[in-house]
């Protein structure tokens, strides 16, 4: 299964891949918000896993976008952030996100988990 | 429209700054407002009763008009002032906060992949006791931030609380297995006793355990090395239970103690004790226990102990339960 990771932090990157990659997952990475979007048409991932801070195009405005898109929209998308304001979360979930995971609170393999379970409950 | 309604509604825009009405200076400006118009008829018709000269009354009415209007202005402006400062202060420690945790983020999942691969070379536990440090130490910073991002909602009236029925015994004891180390540097064994057989509560666990967290950190910083810390849980009667904890440590001087629940206060003997800790741990606890519909307090005597208490209410399915269980057996 294909996972999506747009996140511009390179060495958050490096580590969740790994994980995911050991997890048995074959990751794709985007490093901005457009990148991203593009992937995500292109190479149509099980499962996308966003950034909201992302240089060239926001994470908000990429979850926007892959929702509008019928190629997309129907893939599930987890937000991965260490934004917290009550008003994200639920302009998220509102917009059709999975769910909403703050990078801080969460270790590499708690977010392996969440996404084994999301796909198998897909 | 709509917008301009919105500004109109005092009480609303009043609430969304998490001000009292009184403090707010719109309201002000209304009631300041109100105390003119009363004022200007009340001295017209003092005016009019002293002298014969219309003109005399219609210019003392003008000078108290005035008068109270300036007194208002100024009060409303200074208010003001107070209220654009404290919005600024939160919008700085919420963007400083969400920048910190940007790193912290980076820390932490380094250091978990570290860790993941020294247990795969299956290293001696020598190796992998500075990481555990940096992890711990990484893991006090992310909790710091969380915090203060806590406090920052509380204060712009921004919290929001997801409660569950859940057991306090449960996360009790997983706190306390989480501090073990740390309790160990302190030399402070920790004892647990529950006598609140099975009792649940409506709560939010991620706060619940900010709270616990606050008190077992504190209870151990500030004990003797060699001593225990013994918590407890039981019922304070038919609808709340009571939980405790209970150091023998320096305790909290009586000149100091009424300020123990404001922001950024610690007691005068803890700097000089432990450089660690911060003053909004307890002011938190102190909120997030309120807003549970519950109490929370302590008693101290200095350098023989301390013991804070909190009460929550039983989980309402609970209640009806126990009382049901009680009409069986009569």
């Amino acid at each position: 299964m294909k996972i999506l990771f747009v996140e511009d932090e390179a060495h958050l990157q490096e580590i969740l891949a790994r994980v995911l990659v050991e997890g048995g997952f074959e990751v794709i990475q985007a490093y901005d918000g457009e990148r991203g979007l593009q992937l995500a048409r292109d190479s149509k991932p099980d499962m996308v896993l966003l950034d909201l801070i992302l240089p060239k195009k926001d994470g908000f405005t990429v979850l926007q976008e892959l929702k509008a898109d019928p190629v997309t929209k129907h893939i599930p998308v987890i937000v991965l952030t260490n934004l917290e304001q009550e008003a994200d979360v639920e302009r998220t979930l509102a917009m059709g996100a999975l769910s909403f995971l703050v990078k801080t609170n969460y270790e590499p393999r708690d977010i392996l988990e969440r996404v084994k379970k999301a796909l198998k409950v897909e | 429209m709509n917008r301009y309604f919105q500004q109109l509604n005092i009480v609303q825009q009043c609430k969304n700054g998490d001000l009292t009405l009184w403090q707010c200076p719109p309201f002000l400006f209304v009631i300041m407002g109100i105390v003119n118009i009363i004022s200007i008829f009340l001295t017209y018709q003092v005016a009019t009763r002293a002298s014969e000269e219309p003109q005399l009354a219609a210019i003392a009415a003008l000078a108290v008009a005035a008068i109270v209007f300036v007194i208002g202005s100024a009060v409303v402006f200074g208010f003001n002032k107070v209220v654009e400062a404290n919005l600024m202060k939160s919008e700085f420690i919420g963007i400083i906060s969400h920048q910190l945790r940007s790193p912290l983020a980076v820390f932490k999942w380094t250091l978990d992949a570290l860790n993941e691969d020294l247990q795969k070379e299956a290293l001696k536990m020598d190796a992998r006791t500075p990481i555990q440090t940096l992890n711990e130490t990484n893991q006090r910073m992310i909790r710091l931030v969380n915090m203060l991002l806590e406090v920052n909602r509380i204060e712009s009236g921004r919290f929001v609380f997801k409660r569950m029925p859940m057991s306090l015994q449960e996360v009790t004891k997983k706190q306390i297995a989480a501090e073990e180390n740390y309790a160990k540097e302190y030399k402070v064994t920790i004892a647990f006793q529950d006598a609140a057989a099975g009792a649940r509560v409506d709560a939010d666990e991620d706060k619940l355990q900010m709270v616990l967290q606050n008190l077992l950190d504190n209870a151990i910083r500030y004990s003797i090395p060699n001593s225990t810390v013994a918590v407890s849980l039981e019922f304070k009667n038919s609808h709340s239970v009571l939980w405790k904890i209970t150091d023998t440590g320096v305790g909290i001087p009586i000149g100091e103690q009424k300020f123990i629940f404001t922001k950024f206060y610690r007691a005068r003997n803890a700097r000089v004790y432990q450089a660690e800790g911060n003053g909004i741990g307890l002011y938190l606890s102190k909120k997030i226990i309120e807003e549970h519909g519950g109490t929370i307090g302590f008693s101290s005597k200095e350098n023989s102990g301390t013991t804070f208490w909190f009460t929550l209410p039983i989980a309402l399915y609970e209640t009806h339960a126990r009382e049901f269980n009680f009409e069986m057996h009569a």
